[in-house]
């Protein structure tokens, strides 16, 4: 191991640490954000392990989260709660597979709009089961969870998404994304079995967001429909993941956090103008940073480099 | 003359139709070990369609692609990849957001029988099209010749048995074009089998030892070179006009 790959592991240790105590120094309304940070950094990295190498604009992120949540909602009560997790976990799991199975033959636009569609029927299909099954609109989600621990919950599951993407970046299915995204014709013609990549990374970014909407699921106390499946958080983390850029892990995190932090400016400041001043900030990224925060670091980096080696020159 | 040793791939009666066009009607034909066999015919006789069906971009209607004694045809394209079957296209591919040694390494990566042959090499494979030292380099900074150097850098990669060359040599200037035949006839004195669709004469002459002619889907020649273009059938197939006078 090379002396910067130590100290960015030193690095890292130290920031989780002093992420795990800040639940005991803060106010309730800074856990609280703290908590939705935390939320979207996940959401937008597990988002970008799939999308970023293939380059798919996923709309089914709420989807999954909103499956996780309901998974709460239902057995909650039932099962002690690792159980809970673990369950929540294959049924967005199995969720995914079948959807990316049925889906990842299509293509460019016809991919956006099914997934986006996909979340509705999901939402329908509980509502529909509700009303006519077990007969309740809403459901009440009592559980001795503390908002500190929904946090050190989400805490640990953004070190295992970063951890993930990070041995994915490394290992063979991560190559074989990248020249599926840069061409999938030539990654069949290299032996690579295309379905089976794409669909497994589906799953995992799937497993990701299942769980982040099963850990938030405490936090509301009543859930329905039309709260765990909230199109709004399919559309804000593709806005985050693709300002931070979602060609590295860490990219999207880079659009979570300051996105995050605008939201909640915006919404506590300008409470009825918010939603206008967000569509104005979304496209002035997109034409600003076309390729995100990673794309303008790269930049900058590659600049440096040329006029740096331009200086030895002369 | 046919080599007595069987075939490396056999194509019989391969068909593919596109709504009520029959793109490729019951093809035929043979590649054997180390021979370069070429696919000619006019635009749109269905050459880049056959490639498309060995090697498993197009699923075929009817027939057979046997790959040494495996009947392949149907199977999906990576399959076929892992088989042995390595192609170039007619518009370049290269993979240009990464390096020249990642777009060798592309096709090193998910192919068993490339995996363990270990005096197969990234350096080894760009040196052998002519791109030694280029293994850092950003393959979009490629100049023409060399992208299509890099393309069949990455084929030879899968260690195939049998390469499918399409319009490899096409787009070359006369220069380029020397160095093109002379590679792709290094690779048949390596023993390699080649399959390749072209239209450059000089190529044709020089590199294939037999030829088949597709004209509206069909096999009308099959045979030596030499004899194949004197073929009146085929002479009047690229519309009467022979090759030169």
């Amino acid at each position: 191991m090379s002396v910067s790959q130590l100290l960015i592991g030193a690095v890292s240790l130290a920031a989780i640490a002093g992420l795990a105590v800040v639940p005991s120094l803060v106010d309730a309304y800074h856990l609280a954000l703290g908590i939705t940070l935390l939320q979207f950094t996940i959401l937008a990295t597990a988002w970008g392990l799939f999308s970023g190498p293939t380059r798919y604009v996923s709309l089914a992120t709420t989807a999954f989260f909103g499956v996780g949540a309901y998974t709460v909602a239902v057995l909650g009560e039932q099962l002690p709660w690792p159980l809970v997790l673990t369950v929540a976990a294959v049924i967005g799991s199995v969720t995914s597979a079948i959807v990316g199975l049925s889906t990842l033959r299509l293509s460019g636009v016809h991919f956006v709009i099914f997934t986006f569609g996909l979340a509705e029927l999901v939402k329908q299909l509980v509502v529909w089961f509700e009303v006519n099954k077990s007969r309740v609109l809403g459901r009440y989600i009592f559980l001795d969870i503390t908002q500190q621990d929904i946090y050190w919950q989400l805490l640990a599951l953004a070190v295992i998404v970063f951890a993930v993407g990070w041995l994915i970046a490394r290992s063979r299915l991560g190559f074989a994304l990248r020249i599926i995204g840069e061409d999938e014709t030539v990654a069949r013609h290299c032996g690579i079995n295309v379905t089976f990549a794409k669909v497994a990374l589906f799953v995992i970014s799937a497993v990701f967001m299942t769980l982040v909407g099963a850990i938030m699921a405490p936090r509301w106390t009543y859930i329905e429909p039309s709260i765990a499946f909230n199109a709004t958080i399919s559309f804000e983390v593709v806005i985050m993941a693709l300002l931070g850029g979602a060609h590295r892990v860490w990219g999207p995190a880079l659009g979570a956090i300051p996105l995050t932090l605008l939201f909640e400016f915006l919404s506590a400041r300008f409470p009825n103008t918010s939603t206008l001043i967000m569509g104005v900030v979304f496209l002035l990224i997109v034409y600003a940073l076309p390729s995100g925060v990673v794309g303008l670091i790269e930049k900058i980096r590659q600049f440096r480099r040329g006029s740096a080696a331009q200086g030895s020159g002369t | 003359m046919m080599s007595s040793s069987a075939p490396i791939l056999k194509v019989e009666g391969l068909t593919r139709r596109f709504g009520g066009l029959v793109a490729v009607n019951d093809m035929g034909f043979t590649v054997h070990a180390g021979e370069i066999v070429g696919l000619l015919g006019p635009n749109g006789s269905g050459k880049t369609t056959a490639i498309n069906l060995i090697s498993g971009v197009l699923q075929p209607d009817a027939g057979r692609v046997v790959l040494g004694d495996t009947d392949i045809a149907g199977w999906p394209t990576f399959k076929i990849a892992r088989l042995g079957v390595a192609r170039t296209f007619q518009l370049v591919r290269v993979l240009d957001g990464m390096t020249c040694g990642d777009n060798v390494r592309a096709g090193l990566a998910f192919n068993q029988r490339a995996r363990i042959e270990s005096d197969v090499s990234v350096d080894g494979l760009l040196a052998r099209v002519g791109l030694a030292d280029h293994n850092s380099r950003p393959a979009s900074e490629l100049t023409y010749i060399d992208r299509k150097r890099l393309e069949l850098a990455r084929a030879l990669a899968l260690r195939p048995s049998v390469l499918l060359l399409d319009e490899w040599l096409a787009g070359l200037n006369p220069s380029e074009l020397q160095i093109g035949i002379a590679l792709i006839r290094s690779l048949k004195d390596e023993g390699l089998s080649i399959l390749m669709v072209e239209h450059v004469m000089a190529a044709i002459r020089s590199l294939c030892s037999r030829c088949v002619v597709m004209s509206s889907g069909r096999r009308i020649a099959d045979g030596p070179t030499d004899t194949v273009l004197r073929d009146p059938a085929v002479i009047e197939a690229y519309l009467g006009a022979p090759e030169h006078a």
